[in-house]
């Protein structure tokens, strides 16, 4: 008999269907991951299951745990735990990390205060946290992303669920703690032996965690299998889709040969306050060719990008613009040749501009397009180019997708025909199958107007099918440089190798 | 759809928004007609007698002429009889033997003139003081947050110790202060009181709208395309930041409604030719004492009213403009 049933679940909110009639297994000390995109109804899924659905959602269907119908809410914390996705956020800022460790024990087992503050520093050490005493009473803020998602797997552990729930559990974290993470939920699984419900959009992840897999996509279940089985031999298109959509560390990388230099950084430096968040950095960027910068969070590649595009000004080193120092150059005239794509495309286009006046906004500052009319019609053409109908133009932001607005972001970028763009996490934020298709535009927008990239991401793989040579940056320094093929083949630094090997395959 | 029509949809179907929406309509219609004298341009004429009572019972009655009351001239005989005879036949009737009333609808005050009117009259006033003073403070609390919190440093800085200073001094202090350095009364002077004090609430608030913008991507996208500050300032950043400046708008007018009506009642108000709900309540004290209630109750009600629509509207308002909108 299943640990858990969930029999033809469906989830509406008003009008939406969020779940259309779902059904599955989860058995005893197995793994079943659930996989799909966003709004795909995977984590209203587990939810429902918590019975943790906002108020206004209407349940339908059975979720049977051993066999019975227990309402969620008295599942919780006993026999089912969720771990969250953004740690952060999950913890109390205002409770000590040993308190809301605590809070479980006394509530769920009615232990003593002393008796829960033994057991706390036991599952502290257990979940592999160094020095458990003292983390105790320290508070979340005072932890770092991987050390708090730690503390979050202590208290779902607590009470010695038979089913732990783990909704994105690493997807907020660096790729060098994901691994770490994923190391620490699967050695406490079998040592306790759990099933687990493992939510993701990550299919390279499911192979690594998971005995089953359920593919969801708009509510639906549209493949179900044993992990070996779906990606050996997938049945639906759609999940054959999302398994090619990923790009693959082990595709050989597309470089082209260019000399002549357009941008150039000697010791580019940049500190806050004290904090050197960029400590020398130099390198070449040439035409038509792609530089990869890869890092976790706080290497300092974002404050490079906002240095190189001249938004942030340098505190050390020097900059040069076809040989010419960047600070001899008018900055509206840099402006016009260097411009930037931000990671977030849902905070990166103004909320009150229609399409069309963010589109026109670059050109009437740069004096390109005679007329409201011209420019208009240079906005439509641009549109076309990144694949959006002309009538666009018209809607304002909230109105698209994020990839769609992604490719507006693009389009804006474009207004000006720069040399250089820089893609900041461009497509971090998406879902794989748009991540890929603005993957393909990227290159494609490369080739027709003959720009370079300076590609930013802390994605190898996204990394590897853009970039012509890659930087490594490690806490404001680069540690390493070389061509893609080299890098990924033989890393010589320390780091690279390290985060090279966290990489899900 | 643009955000604003998204925000007009979500406004019609607040009921309670509509209802005040059209409460605070017709008040402002009234304050329009009373100032193009459509509307109680009368309201200074005695036409009924001293603290005639509100209600319809007493009929007009017949006041002698002062004319007729014999004069003791000890036995002088008036060098002007003739003329002042000629100029009573001239003004015959009309003025001389007017009729007042003994009872008006709403009463009437101390010199006679019709409460209602005064009312009418009163709400030009006010809401006149509420709005312009509402909208100076508001002019001058977003220029300088936008400036502050944009440019931050020692703009900042700048600003922020003239907030401080603002708001270590105790408001009414500060106000009678204002109101001594311009040193005149008048309908002008209460909104330049109002206005200049009262900027610094709104002044926090838009300066922490600008912190949080200036950083967010689409401004730096903005930069990045070559917007200068001033593009980035206002046409960026303060659309984003309209729902703010709309809100503080409104709840400042009724904020400076209410503000004028203790500054009339502590006499720093309008000047005497003129008439508020302030200057109204301020004559309730030595009325109440005699029992004539009839005058704070009209003035009363119609403020309650006015600042409970605006009230309402104002939260409708904000309900209606929430960004939160993806």
């Amino acid at each position: 008999m299943s640990l858990l049933s969930v029999r033809d679940l469906r989830v509406s909110f008003g009008a939406v269907e969020a779940v259309k009639g779902v059904s599955f297994d989860v058995p005893a000390h197995t793994t079943v991951a659930l996989v799909g995109e966003s709004g795909s109804g995977k984590s209203v899924t587990a939810l429902s299951i918590l019975g943790l659905l906002p108020k206004g959602a209407r349940m339908g269907g059975e979720i049977l745990f051993e066999g019975r119908n227990i309402p969620g809410a008295d599942l919780r914390g006993a026999q089912v735990a969720m771990i969250f996705q953004e740690p952060m956020s999950s913890l109390n800022p205002v409770f000590s990390v040993g308190f809301q460790v605590g809070e479980a024990l006394r509530r769920h087992l009615g232990l003593s205060r002393a008796a829960a503050r033994k057991r706390s520093i036991e599952l502290l050490d257990e979940v592999g946290l160094s020095n458990p005493a003292a983390k105790l009473d320290r508070y979340p803020f005072q932890l770092s992303g991987g050390e708090q998602q730690r503390v979050m797997i202590a208290m779902a552990i607590a009470c010695e669920p038979q089913l732990l729930i783990a909704d994105e559990p690493t997807s907020a974290l660096d790729v060098t703690v994901q691994k770490q993470i994923l190391e620490l939920i699967a050695a406490l699984q079998r040592r306790r032996r759990m099933s687990m419900l493992f939510i993701t959009h990550d299919l390279a992840l499911v192979k690594q965690v998971a005995e089953q897999v359920v593919v969801m996509r708009a509510g639906e279940i549209r493949e179900h299998g044993s992990v070996a089985a779906v990606y050996r031999s997938p049945r639906d298109d759609y999940t054959r889709m999302l398994l090619d959509a990923r790009p693959r560390m082990d595709q050989p990388a597309r470089t082209r040969r260019s000399t002549e230099t357009i941008l150039e950084a000697r010791g580019l430096a940049k500190s806050f306050d004290g904090h050197r968040a960029v400590k020398g950095a130099s390198f070449r960027l040439a035409r038509g060719r792609t530089l990869g910068l890869v890092g976790e969070s706080g290497s300092g590649k974002t404050t490079l990008g906002l240095l190189v595009t001249r938004l942030h000004q340098a505190s050390g080193g020097e900059l040069r613009f076809h040989g010419e120092d960047v600070r001899a150059v008018p900055p509206l005239a840099f402006k016009r040749r260097v411009q930037i794509v931000f990671q977030n495309p849902y905070a990166s286009l103004n909320p009150r501009f229609s399409i069309g006046q963010t589109l026109t906004e670059p050109m009437r500052i740069h004096d390109i397009g005679a007329d409201a009319a011209e420019r208009r019609a240079l906005a439509g053409a641009l549109l076309a180019k990144v694949g959006l109908p002309e009538g666009a133009l018209f809607k304002y932001p909230h109105e698209f997708s994020g990839g769609q607005r992604q490719r507006i972001a693009i389009a804006r970028a474009l207004a000006l025909e720069p040399e250089l763009v820089i893609c900041d996490e461009a497509v971090s934020a998406l879902d794989v199958s748009i991540q890929a298709q603005l993957l393909n535009l990227l290159r494609d927008l490369q080739d027709e107007y003959a720009m370079s990239y300076l590609f930013i991401s802390h994605d190898l793989a996204v990394v590897k099918s853009m970039a012509d040579e890659v930087m490594v940056m490690k806490d404001g320094e680069i540690v390493e440089h070389a061509g893609v093929e080299e890098i990924y083949a033989a890393p010589k630094h320390p780091y690279t190798k390290t985060l090279l090997a966290s990489v899900p395959q | 759809m643009t955000l604003w029509a998204l925000a007009a949809q979500r406004l019609r179907r607040d009921r309670v928004g509509l209802a005040s929406a059209a409460i605070v309509l017709a008040f402002l219609l009234v304050a329009i007609a009373s100032g193009a004298g459509l509307l109680a341009r009368d309201w200074g004429q005695e036409v009924a007698v001293s603290y005639a009572p509100p209600g319809f019972a007493g009929a007009s009655a017949e006041h002698p002429s002062e004319a007729n009351v014999p004069q003791q001239d000890y036995g002088i005989a008036d060098p002007l009889a003739v003329e002042l005879a000629e100029i009573r036949a001239t003004l015959s009737g009309a003025a001389r033997t007017k009729t007042k009333a003994t009872a008006l609808a709403f009463g009437a005050d101390k010199w006679g003139r019709d409460v209602l009117k005064k009312v009418i009259k009163g709400t030009e006033t006010s809401l006149l003081v509420g709005l312009a003073a509402a909208a100076l403070a508001t002019f001058l609390g977003t220029l300088f947050g936008a400036l502050a919190g944009y440019y931050g440093r020692w703009v900042d800085d700048l600003f922020n110790w003239l907030y401080s200073v603002f708001t270590s001094i105790p408001y009414l202090l500060l106000v009678l202060a204002v109101a001594a350095v311009l040193g005149q009364k008048g309908i002008l002077a209460v909104i330049l009181i109002l206005g200049l004090t009262g900027w610094t609430g709104i002044f926090r608030l838009i300066r922490a709208e600008y912190l949080r913008h200036r950083v967010r991507e689409y401004v730096l996208a903005a930069d990045a395309v070559g917007a200068s500050n001033a593009r980035r300032m206002f046409a960026h950043i303060l659309p984003n930041a309209s729902h703010v400046v709309l809100v503080q708008l409104s709840l400042h007018v009724v904020l400076f409604i209410k503000s004028e009506v203790i500054l009339s009642f502590l006499g720093f108000g309008v000047g005497v030719d003129t008439v508020s709900w302030g200057s109204m309540l301020a004559e309730a004290p030595s009325e109440l004492i005699l029992g004539m209630w009839w005058q704070i109750a009209a003035a009363t009600a119609a403020m309650a009213l006015a600042v409970t629509a605006f009230s309402l509207f104002t939260d409708a308002v904000r309900d209606a403009l929430d960004p939160r909108l993806q």
